[in-house]
């Protein structure tokens, strides 16, 4: 079944046909959440809510991209929760635990790393620990849009839908985040595979 | 510092959507012009690549569950199934407790009409206690062995006899000549359990005086617990109880022990408010 048969049914109160776009989209809005967040388990509840959100809120919903929309409730569930964090600063358990950059790091998105060798996947795993630090002290709008536009791949429109912010403002918040983190992965530039050292990128 | 920083906020901004193939033709045209001319402008651009490409080494993570939904996170009720069974359970319940309180309202008003002749349980107790004795006796058995096989039966019965034992015994009632009439006995004095049932049982080893004692005890009114004042002397001790005893058994009416039909509804509602309890709760955890 295609996907507004499957909206237009969950419309009407079928909880099943609203399970069959979860199972759909649940990786990109968990993704989205986590790399916001920060964290695997502040993450999956704000996935879980985000999605409880939209099952709620599914008459509102009035066409276009439907995962920019379920993408935008998370964003703002993760904003809520940050906010939160904000008003009562709490050291999570997980941080403090975390030897490595997440158990669900570990999981199918790795299973190239299986192939290579023990010390190159540790430098992966190394390398994406810096990028999330980088992101994470990043102000909070420049986050969300850098992550839409160069983890997840979106365009400029559908990143304006999820952000709810004009064109124009997107393309600003992005440049000045792309500042910010080049600045911030200078630190780890020994991380960063050859091609990727921003002193050996020349002007194309 | 690096080459984007020197930038003005403008160029930044074309560059990072030249980048992203989001500037219009005519810009993408004049942009190229001026990456050719200017090298900071194309050093600036080669460091936004560099970090667009090391944002995008970010592995895409798998969700640690799924998200789906349950009915109960929806707020979506299931319809409860078999709602006949809690209703009847419910019923059989309030129908259990009518019952009782009718059986209860039924006791109360009988103590309360019948309670002068309230001994008449013990008056059946003791009639079919005799009853037994005579019907379990041996064609030709000795009077002590009677006796005292029949002894444990009327020690169950004697509750008025007892009672009126010392009543009986009292000198001043024996000077009076009251006659003392245990239910279901006749009138006459109070005598042992053995020598009553002595009696009873071998009626031809009673004295010769016995056959105006009969008729004097004959005479006795219908038997009651209440003490009845008469002019009949009292018979001799240990003579007069066993030939007495047969007149006002004849009168009275056999009590058979049954179960009130209130006790049987009662019981019927209990049962069937159980049963269907259960399987009312047995539905529910089936969900």
């Amino acid at each position: 079944m295609d996907e507004p048969s499957l909206i237009r049914e969950a419309q009407q109160g079928d909880l099943d046909a609203f399970n069959r776009l979860v199972l759909a989209h649940q990786s990109q809005v968990y993704n989205l959440a986590y790399r916001i967040i920060g964290e695997a388990d502040a993450a999956s509840d704000a996935t879980q809510e985000a999605f409880l959100s939209a099952y709620r809120n599914l008459r509102g919903f009035r066409g276009g991209s439907f995962v920019g929309w379920l993408l935008r409730i998370v964003t703002n569930t993760c904003y809520d929760e940050l906010r939160r964090r904000k008003r009562r600063p709490a050291i999570s358990l997980e941080v403090l635990t975390e030897t490595d950059s997440g158990p669900d790091e570990e999981g199918p998105a790795s299973l190239a790393s299986l192939q290579e060798r023990p010390e190159a996947a540790a430098e992966r795993l190394e390398l994406s620990r810096a990028i999330q630090n980088c992101l994470d002290h990043l102000p909070l709008e420049f986050r969300t849009v850098a992550i839409l536009a160069d983890v997840q791949g979106y365009d400029y429109s559908e990143i304006a839908a999820v952000v709810g912010a004009p064109l124009g403002t997107v393309k600003s918040r992005l440049a000045r985040a792309r500042l910010r983190l080049r600045d911030c992965l200078q630190r780890f530039r020994e991380l960063l595979p050859a091609a990727f050292r921003l002193e050996d990128e020349a002007p194309s | 510092m690096t080459g984007l920083h020197r930038l003005p906020r403008r160029d930044l901004e074309k560059l990072s959507a030249y980048l992203d193939g989001e500037l219009t033709p005519a810009e993408t045209v004049r942009l190229d012009a001026r990456l050719r001319k200017e090298a900071a402008l194309a050093e600036a651009l080669g460091e936004m690549r560099a970090t667009k490409r090391a944002l995008g080494l970010l592995p895409m993570l798998r969700p640690p569950r799924n998200f789906t939904l349950t009915p109960k996170m929806a707020g979506i009720r299931e319809p409860r199934r078999y709602p006949a069974l809690r209703w009847a359970s419910a019923l059989a319940t309030l129908a259990f407790m009518a019952a009782c309180g009718l059986d209860a309202f039924g006791v109360l008003s009988r103590g309360v009409s019948f309670g002068a002749s309230a001994p008449a349980p013990m008056a059946a107790e003791m009639q079919s206690a005799v009853l037994e004795a005579t019907a379990t006796e041996p064609a030709n058995p000795p009077p002590t062995a009677a006796a005292e096989e029949s002894a444990p039966i009327l020690a169950q019965a004697p509750p008025a006899a007892d009672a009126i034992a010392p009543l009986m015994a009292s000198p001043e009632i024996r000077s009076l000549g009251v006659a003392v009439t245990p239910l279901g006995l006749g009138g006459g004095p109070p005598a042992t359990e053995g020598d009553l049932e002595a009696q009873a049982a071998f009626p031809t080893e009673t004295p010769p005086s016995e056959a105006e004692i009969l008729a004097s005890a004959a005479a006795t009114p219908a038997p009651t617990l209440v003490p009845t004042l008469g002019p009949a002397p009292l018979p001799a001790e240990g003579t007069a109880r066993a030939p007495a005893t047969e007149a006002p058994l004849s009168r009275l009416p056999l009590a058979t022990p049954r179960v009130p039909t209130i006790r049987w509804a009662e019981i019927g509602f209990a049962g069937a408010a159980i049963v269907l309890a259960a399987l009312s709760l047995r539905g529910r955890r089936k969900r």
